[in-house]
């Protein structure tokens, strides 16, 4: 063969080798392309999921700080309150300590009064009144130092009333309660979210965002409860039911009456 | 009112307040006391028995203080009972929410029997 001929063959060669490659190429697009196809499909799902993780991360994570400040209230609460317990406690004891002194010297100036009274008989049963006389001066002297009693009983309606005053401290038990409600709610909101967020990862589709987290209003429980003993409160309700002149049901009928007319 | 002696119907779904409440109500000189949990245990007790007071406290679990005044005020037969409502909430609009419902009035925890006993006087005085 010449070798105008070879060099014919060797182009001809060359040809079919680009035309296969050209042929590979073309078969790679036809596998590529749907898998490009799916790759937009996912990229223009998972934008919109992204947002909505987003969304409910910065949704979830604001109501952590939102719960560990109610767990703060929560023990400042209880804090609060144990220790007007306490102190109360302390008052009761030591005024328990005062009022058993003065019984007790009540009791020793009765056994006293008792033997002088034993002996002044003895003396009455004899006739020996000169000595009765004398006892019976004896007699009223401790008689006259035999009191305690005011003191006594003062000290029992202080007692008294620092068990009211516990009895009021514990009322704290019902505000926790309701604070801790109110954690437990937005524990419970988180979860949901986060349950919510993790089924719609692991099946991979996009639910409408209007799918939102229910955010149920409980009324079982104030999330705003709070232990205040000033008395403040209670005098602005006062203020409250005074300003709308509210003296009988009569008068709150007459007033909503008016309203709703 | 049967025999001048007040028959009151405590409502409140902690068991520490009822019993604080009660013993509020002993030392003051009501001993005639009935205990409910929940407005709807409230209004069981009202149609089973005579009630001369009401004294509710409002956030609880399946019906609410609220909604039982409303339930109250809405029955002919209850619509006079004197109602005294004890909460934590005291917003001004839940005083308000609360005299519309057509409560008698209004005490905030943590009271004082002092307080209590006030308040029961007044609506007393009214009737």
């Amino acid at each position: 063969m010449s070798s105008g001929g070879m060099g014919v063959i060797k182009q001809i060669d060359s040809l079919l080798k680009e035309i296969e490659e050209l042929k590979a190429i073309f078969v790679l697009g036809q596998r590529v392309i749907p898998f490009l196809e799916e790759l937009f499909h996912f990229i223009r799902e998972v934008g919109p999921m992204l947002e909505e993780i987003n969304k409910s991360l910065e949704e979830s994570s604001s109501k952590i700080p939102k719960a560990s400040n109610q767990l703060d209230t929560v023990t400042r609460t209880t804090e609060m309150a144990t220790t007007e317990i306490l102190d109360t406690l302390d008052e009761m004891s030591l005024n328990f300590g005062e009022v058993k002194g003065l019984i007790s010297t009540m009791k020793r100036c009765y056994e006293k009064q008792g033997r002088l009274a034993k002996r002044i008989n003895r003396h009455i049963e004899n006739g020996e009144f000169e000595k009765v006389k004398e006892l019976w001066r004896k007699f009223y002297g401790v008689l006259e130092n035999c009191g305690g009693f005011e003191e006594a009983l003062d000290k029992l309606t202080y007692i008294k009333q620092s068990a009211d005053n516990i009895m009021i401290a514990l009322q704290f038990q019902d505000i926790t309660a309701q604070q801790i409600s109110a954690i437990n709610h937005l524990i419970g909101s988180v979860q949901e979210k986060l349950t919510d967020l993790l089924g719609k990862l692991t099946n991979l589709e996009v639910k409408s965002s209007e799918q939102k987290f229910s955010e149920v209003k409980d009324e079982s429980f104030n999330p705003m409860a709070q232990y205040d003993r000033s008395g403040l409160k209670q005098k602005a309700i006062d203020e409250i039911i005074k300003d709308n002149g509210l003296t009988s049901q009569k008068e709150i009928d007459r007033l909503f009456d008016g309203e709703e007319k | 009112m049967e025999d001048g002696k007040i028959r009151f119907l405590v409502v409140d779904d902690s068991p520490t307040m009822r019993r604080i409440v009660i013993n509020a109500l002993k030392n003051i000189g009501y001993t005639d006391i009935v205990e409910a949990e929940d407005g709807k245990d409230a209004l069981a007790k009202l149609y089973a028995e005579r009630i001369d007071f009401i004294i509710t406290d409002w956030n609880m679990p399946n019906m609410g203080g609220l909604e039982l005044t409303k339930a109250v005020r809405s029955d002919p037969n209850f619509a006079n009972i004197p109602i005294l409502m004890v909460t934590t909430r005291a917003m001004k609009e839940d005083v308000l929410e609360a005299l519309q419902a057509r409560v008698n009035n209004y005490i905030v925890k943590p009271f004082t029997p002092q307080i209590l006993k006030e308040k029961i006087e007044q609506i007393l005085k009214t009737l």
